[in-house]
C-alpha cells in the first residue's frame, strides 16, 4: 500500500472529507427533526429531549470539519451515538403498544 | 491505536474517515426507510408492517455500530501495512434492502397505498 512520490491530486482529499462531514452532520440534523416530529405524536413531549441532536449536529458541522491528526475523534463518536439513539427511539415508537 | 504501526499516507486515513461517515449516512437512510414503512398505510397486516419497519431499523443500528468497528480495524490495518479486513456487513445490507424492497413492491402492487 504505497502512495506515488508526487501527489497527483493535491488538496482534494481534505476538501472531500470536509464535505463528507457536512453531509453527515446535515443528515443527522434532518433525521433528528423527522424523528422528534413523528415521535411526538406517539410518545408525547418527552421526546423533545431528542432535539439535543440539533446542537450536536451544529457542533459537528463546525468542529468535525477541521483537519486534524486523530480523526474522526469525539465528533465521529458523537455522530455514531446520535444515530444509534435515533434508531433506538424509533424502535421505541414501533413497539409502543398504545 | 495510534501507538501501533507507522503514520500512513494521510489520504488513506481521510478515505477511511469518509467511509465511516458514509456508513453513518447509510444507517440514517435505513432508519428513514423504517420510519416510512411504519408511517405509510400499506395493505399488509399491522404486525407484519411493524416487523418490516423494525427490521430496517435494526439494520440501521447494525450499520451505526459496525461503522465505528470497521473504521478501527481498517485504520489498524493501514498503519501496519496489512491487507484491509473483509466485512460481511455489505452483503447483509444488500440482502436486507433487496428483501425489504421486494416485499414492499409486492404489497404495493397487490393492495395499493394510502397514508395514515
Amino acid at each position: 500500500m504505497t502512495a506515488p512520490a508526487v501527489d497527483p491530486d493535491p488538496g482534494t482529499a481534505r476538501s472531500r472529507t470536509v464535505l463528507a462531514w457536512q453531509r453527515t452532520a446535515l443528515s443527522v440534523a434532518a433525521g433528528t427533526l423527522l424523528l422528534v416530529r413523528l415521535g411526538y405524536d406517539e410518545l408525547g413531549p418527552g421526546v423533545l429531549v431528542g432535539l439535543l441532536g440539533l446542537p450536536l449536529a451544529a457542533w459537528v458541522l463546525v468542529h468535525g470539519t477541521r483537519a486534524r491528526a486523530t480523526a474522526p475523534g469525539l465528533a465521529g463518536a458523537l455522530l455514531a451515538l446520535a444515530v444509534t439513539a435515533l434508531c433506538l427511539t424509533e424502535l421505541l415508537v414501533l413497539v409502543d403498544p398504545s | 491505536m495510534y501507538a501501533d504501526g507507522e503514520e500512513p499516507d494521510y489520504r488513506f486515513s481521510l478515505a477511511n474517515e469518509r467511509t465511516l461517515l458514509a456508513w453513518l449516512r447509510t444507517a440514517l437512510a435505513l432508519l428513514a426507510a423504517g420510519v416510512a414503512v411504519d408511517t405509510i398505510d400499506l395493505a399488509m397486516a399491522a404486525a407484519a408492517q411493524t416487523a418490516l419497519a423494525a427490521g430496517l431499523v435494526v439494520l440501521a443500528l447494525l450499520c451505526a455500530g459496525a461503522s465505528w468497528w470497521r473504521w478501527a480495524r481498517a485504520e489498524r490495518a493501514i498503519r501496519r501495512r496489512e491487507p484491509l479486513p473483509a466485512s460481511g456487513l455489505g452483503l447483509v445490507l444488500a440482502v436486507g434492502v433487496v428483501l425489504a424492497g421486494a416485499l414492499v413492491l409486492v404489497v404495493v402492487l397487490a393492495g395499493g397505498v394510502g397514508t395514515s
